[in-house]
């Protein structure tokens, strides 16, 4: 038998479902606690333990949920994208699952993300929402989140639903860098001013531990989310195939 | 954090945006997860009474008898 | 047998009463709707003149990209177009040469021509025409990916929707900024134009490649 490289064995070692989810038994419960951990350290930080902008006073608290969303809202359709290659290239069993399961979590934190970012906006300038270049580039993530969704959703056969999912995450994924440059591109045609930028021209380190503490609470919360999601697609699988096998008696 | 502060209102409705949208999607992966699996246990404990019927029905005599 | 695909897709297109009817109908109808819905004054309608007939192109674009595919589809030609001697990939191509000429081309063409209704200031005529032109076979192509997405589906509508306008923004960005740049600096126009074509000769490379991909997926 050809000798497998260190990379393959990883990736093969974990594409049985039952692997996984022994992997997925011994990891959870470690996610679920530090998740807490990093959640109630970072929003110490974020209430309490930093200082009020100099500009905008205690509004830029809100950049302490706004900016780890968006950061989720870009690393998770990474993941889908990541997820999409993977299914198309080795049809890795497990890969269609992960970018399903990943999907509406990365919606959410889009759509927080949004919210966040409109109501951080509204004091800053003056209306729900503005078409700055950042938060037009969230939204259409955001409908690029959709689609992909929409996908799974409506075309009735999972198999093909897979594969047509799978090539639309890569090609959303490459128009996101096309989105954006173009969005901002709109963006200072449309506006002499500049826009505010968080916090000033350079955070603070008083500001930027709870903003990274953030970061990674919210990061440690997407893969716990994300693991457990898989753990339901790997009993929704089985669930199926035991249905078909009734029917088939 | 000063609670008089301009806007704090905004403030407030963002961090509470947040907690609803992932608590609520907290609930809903773990619920949905939890149902699903019980489903599937369901499933199989039924599959394999079906299998071995004979069995299952001693198991349930003796859980009656320890019942009485 | 590439040629032989427009051909014959031509024909049948032209048989029915041209493809592009219902298109130049919903344009119309768009920009008929714009004045009456935000007010007559000359200004504000001039101002926002390129801006409403990019959109107008765009959606009737969008509206006819289902049926690129689905005619074929439906009778199972197109698996057998697949399967024979050209590659998906050209045949795709074929297709969307076919919609560019029968849709999207022709749209691009009179749409200005409605710039008329909307006031639009009258040195942008030949410029939004040149910019949509050069859009238009974009706009070909990545409809070619939307229809195949939801093909054979009956509530797909939305969904096609929904993936496409992603891909639609940067032309609308740059075709827009590339008809009125000529009002304002060079650079911007050139930059615009350019990106045009960048986006013209990418889709020519990866939309084809994407829509087989997932037509080969409905295949199965």
């Amino acid at each position: 038998m050809k000798e497998r490289t260190g990379k393959q064995k990883l990736m093969y070692r974990y594409a049985s479902p039952t692997q996984f989810l022994v992997l997925l038994r011994r990891v959870l419960p470690w996610c679920t606690g530090v998740t807490v951990v990093l959640f109630a350290l970072g929003l110490y930080g974020a209430l309490l333990a930093a200082p009020p902008d100099y500009r905008q006073g205690e509004m830029v608290r809100i950049m302490y949920v706004h900016v780890p969303a968006a950061w989720m809202a870009m690393l998770i359709y990474t993941v889908i994208a990541l997820a999409s290659a993977t299914a198309l290239i080795w049809r890795h069993p497990l890969a269609d699952l992960a970018g399903m399961t990943a999907a509406p979590i990365g919606a959410c934190f889009t759509f927080l993300a949004m919210i966040t970012g409109s109501l951080w906006g509204k004091p800053m300038w003056g209306a729900w929402w503005v078409w700055d270049a950042r938060l037009t580039s969230v939204f259409l993530l955001f409908l690029l989140y959709l689609g992909y969704i929409g996908i799974w959703r409506v075309i009735e056969h999972p198999g093909r639903a897979a594969r047509v999912a799978a090539i639309m995450g890569l090609v959303g994924f490459i128009n996101v860098p096309v989105i954006k440059f173009s969005v901002s591109w709109w963006n200072s045609l449309h506006q002499p001013a500049s826009v505010l930028r968080i916090g000033g021209p350079a955070i603070a380190p008083s500001m930027l531990w709870p903003l990274v503490i953030m970061g990674l609470a919210y990061f440690t919360l997407y893969i716990t989310l994300h693991l457990i999601a898989m753990h339901t697609g790997i009993v929704n699988r089985r669930i199926r195939m035991l249905e078909l096998r009734k029917i088939g008696e | 954090m000063v609670f008089s502060a301009p806007h704090i209102g905004f403030v407030i409705a963002a961090y509470a945006a947040t907690l609803i949208v992932i608590c609520g999607l907290v609930l809903a992966i773990v619920i949905n997860d939890r149902v699903k699996t019980r489903k599937l246990t369901t499933m199989k404990t039924y599959i394999s009474a079906r299998r071995a019927p004979s069995e299952a029905g001693l198991h349930a005599r003796q859980s009656c008898r320890g019942g009485q | 047998m590439f040629t032989a695909i427009i051909a014959r897709d031509i024909r049948l297109i032209l048989r029915q009463g041209g493809g592009a009817g219902m298109s130049l109908g919903f344009v119309l109808t768009v920009i008929v709707m714009i004045p009456l819905g935000i007010g007559p004054d000359h200004e504000v309608l001039s101002q926002i003149a390129p801006g409403i007939m990019w959109i107008a192109l765009l959606l009737s674009v969008l509206l006819s990209a289902d049926r690129i595919f689905r005619a074929d589809y439906e009778d199972g030609s197109l698996e057998l177009m697949g399967l024979g001697v050209l590659p998906l990939e050209l045949v795709v191509l074929a297709k969307a040469v076919v919609h560019w000429l029968t849709s999207a081309l022709p749209l691009s063409l009179t749409t200005p021509l409605f710039g008329i209704f909307l006031n639009l200031d009258p040195s942008l005529f030949s410029t939004l025409g040149l910019a949509m032109i050069t859009g238009s076979a974009t706009l070909s192509l990545m409809g070619c990916v939307g229809g195949a997405v939801t093909l054979g589906l009956r509530r797909g509508g939305l969904v096609i929707s929904i993936l496409i306008l992603p891909l639609y923004v940067p032309i609308l960005v740059f075709g827009l900024s590339a008809s009125v740049g000529s009002m304002g600096a060079d650079h911007v126009f050139n930059t615009s134009f350019l990106m045009l074509i960048a986006f013209a000769l990418a889709s020519v490379v990866l939309c084809p490649v994407a829509a087989a991909g997932i037509l080969r997926a409905h295949f199965r």
